[in-house]
């Protein structure tokens, strides 16, 4: 609950208000200027760089243009990202429910095993990543990105998620067991229901973090169908005489498809992030 | 009733995702049943010039040899500049590159030797897209207007190894209509004296109220200007340290220098450094610190009144200017000059451009045959002619008409040996040396004398580093052909006699390039002990 | 916890070893595996492609004469400290929220808050750039308009730096000068939204009652604070710390886009990241570039270590 004032201080509301709006106002500025120059052209930009045009004069072609530049990159990210946080989701429930339902032999010693990646900086391991990759013949492949997602996945989902199973009574399980059911059909069952909220939350950090990889496709990929959106963003910042109205459109259809799942998965993510991470 | 409409909400999230990821699905099988068709080649070709035009030309290239040869789909991948050595180191190591690159970025001798073939054999053939025209029976390296003598790899590995789809030429462009109305003439200038006066007529113009600057700078473009202007300086020392003969400095620097006589105190060094001085105070000022897009945006705002840039912008700054943009040979001193005139010697031939846009093809190519074919139509009359036509770029075949727009960039064979440039004397440690001492020549209060203070002492040790650098990156990637010529000769034992023929030949340059390197080495080795002594 | 089971029970269970074997697989693969082949690959002149020739610490002595390196490490110390005081804000916009009464606006703040985050990175990170940008960029405009430009000019001349001058645009990421200034000042305000996202459901936990308490001694709103708020947050604001340090040490792919590869002009923005990338990726020098991953390696993990172990807070 937020800290209950005293009569007295019901007037030096106004402050915190301002100061709030005010550094909310710079931060979300990038995208106020993404909006409104996504459909201006060069030269209307250069004569009114902060005011938005009046919607009569607005070029929508920017917008079309735009998102034909990226379209294709976008097709591509939500094939990786969508297949990656479910692989990496279903793996990671399976293995912290191994984690949390019984203290297994050994399993102390795969605690071990993936906490210290936690620890560990992955900064040198690009280099060997790559010819690893290369040997195994899976450069130039989206099937690759998912992979690599999925593994780098697992360490924070499988940390996050042992703490939330333990916390499920065991009677729950017991009920289920004493039922006939598997251990899978547990996790149906049991698991999932009860830690919705959470799952649902590491499943968009995962996405979002899929979303904004550019590191291992500009790396992996050689055809440019196969490019996903940070590649392609890079790609658009190398062009030599910028177009910015028709870039900052291209922007906009980049955040499009987040900013549209954010609007729907509102309440779930603010929720979620707020009460779930504090476990961390 | 809260709980069904959040879940409601969420479910509308999730089902547009998943009809995006079907969507994508569809998309991701679509192209794979395309690839899978084996009876189509694919040809892939990469390059990194973003260049307004080039994509387009080189696709209607594409597209009129796919219609002689339908069963085959080009690719043209481009890679912006910034990426381009890191996204081709990778595509290399990694074992997929395309058939065909375009040499530069990311390119070395030694990964020239490592990933790609050599074409020596192919180009003494000739083309056979040339059939039924006057080139028919001329070997490929003969149908180029340089000869192929710019070729990449040919300096240092004697082989082949790029095919020039196109020539560059520098000019200094300007703004024609904004020109007449500041200095009230339609006639561009002609020499430096007549530059100079352009830039009074600058200075009169902001003085009424204008914001003008001459020429547009950057440490791209500014470098253009200045090194052309200082070329022209150092045409007559050029010819004197000319060791090899060849007019050409390249490659000469070195004996010169570690025998002696070059001084970089000669008069006519502080004469080029005081031009390129002078011409940088008409420049914006910190135009060391602007980039390429920077000086772009000013001249096509108008901010500027010329630029000094390549051929291949042509196409870009006339489609973004609102304006007329004409070119112009940079306006070198004339010998009457007082001040620089003693030092030149006259326009400086154009004769030894080279070619640009150099592809090729690399060993681990899915389909080079069918690369070589495509790259062997780019280069013939036809297909150069459309390249050019559609770019607005120089052709690099003979009799490939030059389109009327890019007339002015056409290399001008009259005239005298180009000087040489200090900058490029050396390697990249002369080059590092060269960037830190320029800001002391530019700046307000620096100079020539501040420039050679800084640089002169450092010079002798940079020179030394590079050619150490260049000797040992020379016998590195000569000996990485040993494998080659093991590998010939084990042919040649098992009943291949070309094998043993190439072998011979590829015995026979190994030498030539050692023993350039090992004369070098000697020449280093005296140098030293030289200095040593005199120490 | 997790209940004790017998062996016996255990061998009953023993499929349930099915549900970790394969993330196990994923983790050893393109975690593990990697890691140690950068460790074994550090001591060969490796090009990446498949012949290697052993050359013994060769790659470390080079090091040890890479002044670039060293340099790169002097670079990212700077943005190190920076990023510590760019987490202030952070810690500030939680408080204030916090402090708020309605719980009404403290929700559509938190969503204001999130919408940042769900815009890419990427996206956000080239607006930046764009705002670098010498002739049309946001940044320069602002300070036209605002005067600052006039006063920097003056500062400028007082200190002759030559970067600020009347009548040229100032080159955010083209004047080797002003590189690191622009890395630190990239993400104005520098709010995170998880961060303080965190920080508020740590917040959360504090009762009125102790408002009240301290109301009654007398506290002023820095002393709540102080006294208060920050102690309770602690825990949170030591692991972002922790990340924060870790991630910046690591990070190259800010100054990869922003720079260019080569770390930018005089490579005044090269960190060690980006060195061993540039190393590998474009150099080709894939041995040398394990051998500097490893020293990197060794480093934060170090740090790490020092830090767990030194800077405890006791609640």
């Amino acid at each position: 609950m937020s800290a209950k004032p005293t009569a007295k201080r019901v007037k030096s509301e106004w402050p915190k208000h301002l100061v709030v709006l005010l550094l909310l106002g710079i931060e979300l500025l990038p995208f106020y200027m993404m909006l409104q120059i996504s459909v201006k052209n060069n030269a209307e930009f250069l004569n009114h760089p902060w005011l938005p045009l009046p919607p009569a004069g607005w070029h929508w072609s920017n917008l079309v243009e735009g998102f034909q530049l990226i379209f294709p990159y976008i097709a591509n990210t939500v094939f990786v990202a969508v297949l990656g946080t479910v692989c990496t989701l279903f793996l990671a429930i399976l293995g912290a429910y191994f984690f949390a339902r019984y203290k297994m032999p050994f399993s102390n010693f795969f605690w071990a095993f993936f906490l210290f990646l936690m620890l560990m900086p992955g900064v040198a391991n690009i280099v060997p990543l790559f010819s690893l990759l290369k040997s195994m013949s899976l450069l130039n492949s989206l099937w690759t990105l998912v992979l690599l997602a999925v593994a780098g996945g697992q360490v924070f989902n499988i940390y996050v998620l042992r703490n939330f199973i333990e916390d499920i009574p065991k009677d729950l399980f017991e009920a289920a067991e004493m039922d006939g059911a598997s251990h899978f059909k547990q996790i149906i069952n049991v698991v999932i229901p009860m830690s919705g909220s959470i799952i649902g939350t590491l499943a968009i950090l995962s996405f979002i973090g899929q979303w904004n990889d550019f590191l291992m496709p500009l790396l992996l990929m050689r055809d440019k169908e196969l490019f996903t959106l940070g590649v392609g963003l890079i790609y658009l910042d190398g062009e030599y005489i910028k177009q910015w109205g028709k870039i900052m459109a291209a922007f906009l259809v980049a955040s499009a498809p987040l900013l549209i799942m954010f609007l729907f998965t509102m309440k779930l993510f603010v929720r979620g992030l707020g009460g779930a991470a504090l476990k961390g | 009733m809260k709980w069904d409409r959040e879940k409601f909400l969420n479910s509308i999230g999730f089902l547009l995702l998943a009809a995006c990821f079907a969507y994508s699905l569809v998309k991701i099988a679509q192209r794979r049943s395309a690839e899978q068709d084996k009876s189509v080649t694919t040809i892939r070709f990469a390059h990194w010039q973003l260049e307004a035009g080039t994509k387009a030309a080189l696709d209607a290239v594409a597209a009129e040899y796919i219609k002689k040869h339908p069963k085959v789909k080009i690719d043209q991948i481009l890679i912006p500049e910034r990426v381009f050595a890191t996204w081709l180191t990778t595509r290399l190591v990694g074992g997929n590159p395309p058939d065909l690159v375009a040499l530069g970025f990311g390119i070395t001798d030694d990964r020239m030797a490592r990933y790609f073939t050599p074409l020596s054999e192919e180009v003494v053939k000739p083309n056979p897209h040339n059939a039924g025209t006057a080139l028919e029976d001329v070997p490929w390296r003969d149908t180029f207007i340089d000869g192929l003598a710019s070729a990449p790899g040919l300096f240092n590995l004697f082989e082949y190894y790029g095919i020039p789809c196109s020539m560059v030429t520098t000019r200094l462009y300007y703004n024609a209509p904004l020109f007449e109305k500041v200095t009230g003439s339609k006639v561009p200038p002609a020499t430096y004296e007549e530059l100079t006066e352009v830039f009074e007529a600058v200075r009169v113009y902001n003085e009424k109220g204008g914001n003008l600057v001459a020429i547009a700078g950057s440490k791209y473009n500014s470098p253009v200007l200045m090194n052309a202007l200082f070329a022209a300086q150092t045409q007559k020392l050029n010819l004197e340290l000319d060791r090899r003969r060849v007019m050409r400095f390249a490659g000469a620097p070195y004996p010169a220098f570690f025998d002696g006589s070059f001084d970089l105190f000669s008069p006519a060094i502080r004469s080029a450094l005081e031009l390129s001085r002078e011409i940088g105070k008409n420049m914006p000022q910190g135009f060391l610190s602007l980039a390429r897009e920077d000086a772009t945006f000013s001249f096509v705002q108008q901010r500027s009144l010329m630029i000094a840039t390549g051929s291949w912008d042509v196409q870009s700054l006339r489609q973004e200017s609102s304006f007329e943009v004409a070119a112009i040979r940079f306006p070198l001193p004339s010998r009457q000059n007082p001040q620089y005139g003693a030092y030149t010697l006259g326009p400086g031939s154009e004769a030894e451009t080279g070619g640009a846009v150099n592809f090729g093809l690399t060993r681990d190519a899915p389909n080079p045959e069918a690369a070589l074919d495509f790259l062997k139509y780019l280069t013939s009359i036809e297909g150069n002619r459309i390249f050019s036509e559609k770019s607005n770029w120089l052709p690099s075949i003979v009799s490939v008409p030059v389109p009327e727009a890019i007339a002015p960039f056409a290399p001008v064979s009259e005239g005298y040996p180009s000087g040489f440039i200090l900058e490029w004397t050396g390697g990249p440690e002369v080059k590092r040396i060269y960037e830190n001492a320029f800001h002391r020549l530019v700046r307000p209060d620096g100079g020539v004398d501040q420039f050679l203070e800084y640089f002169e002492p450092r010079y002798a040790q940079a020179m030394v580093l590079d050619m150490e650098l260049t000797i040992k990156n020379g016998l590195r990637t000569l000996s990485m052909q040993d494998t080659t010529w093991i590998a010939l000769r084990a042919l040649e034992q098992g009943g291949d006699p070309r094998s043993g023929a190439k072998a011979a030949s590829l015995q026979e340059v190994q030498a030539i390039g050692e023993n350039s390197y090992y004369s070098r080495r000697y020449d280093l080795d005296e140098f030293e002990k030289k200095r040593k002594t005199a120490k | 916890m997790s209940r004790p089971i017998s062996i016996r029970k255990a061998l009953l269970e023993w499929r349930l070893y099915l549900f970790i074997i394969p993330s196990i697989l994923f983790v050893g693969t393109f975690s593990y595996f990697p890691a140690i082949s950068a460790v074994y690959h550090s001591f060969f002149d490796w090009q990446g492609g498949d012949s290697k020739q052993f050359i013994g610490l060769a790659n470390f002595k080079k090091i040890g004469g890479d002044t670039v390196l060293w340099a790169s490490f002097g670079t990212i110390g700077i943005l190190v400290v920076a990023n510590v005081f760019k987490l202030i804000p952070s810690i500030l916009m939680a408080v204030l929220i916090h402090r708020l009464k309605s719980d009404k606006w403290q929700y559509w703040y938190r969503v204001l808050l999130v919408v940042p985050m769900i815009v890419p990175g990427l996206v956000t990170l080239f607006i930046w750039k764009f705002f670098f940008d010498p002739n049309i960029g946001v940044l320069n405009q602002v300070l036209d308009a605002t005067g600052l430009k006039s006063l920097l000019v003056m500062v400028d001349s007082f200190f002759k730096w030559g970067i600020f001058q009347d009548g040229m645009p100032v080159a955010w990421l083209s004047d080797p000068n002003l590189i690191l200034p622009s890395l630190i000042i990239w993400g104005f305000p520098w709010i995170g939204a998880v961060g303080v996202l965190i920080y508020l459901s740590g917040l959360q936990a504090i009762g009125t009652e102790i408002y009240e308490a301290a109301e009654l001694d007398g506290a002023g709103s820095w002393q709540q604070f102080l006294h208060i708020e920050f102690p309770l947050i602690m825990t949170q604001v030591r692991l972002s710390l922790v990340l924060m340090i870790i991630g910046t040490l690591q990070g190259f792919g800010l100054q990869m886009l922003l720079l260019g590869t080569s770390g930018g002009p005089e490579g005044r923005g090269m960190v060690p990241g980006l060195w061993m990338f540039n190393k590998a990726f474009v150099a080709g020098e894939f041995g040398y570039a394990c051998a500097v991953g490893i020293l990197l390696f060794v480093f934060i993990l170090g740090l790490t270590y020092l830090n767990n172990k030194y800077v405890r807070v006791d609640k």
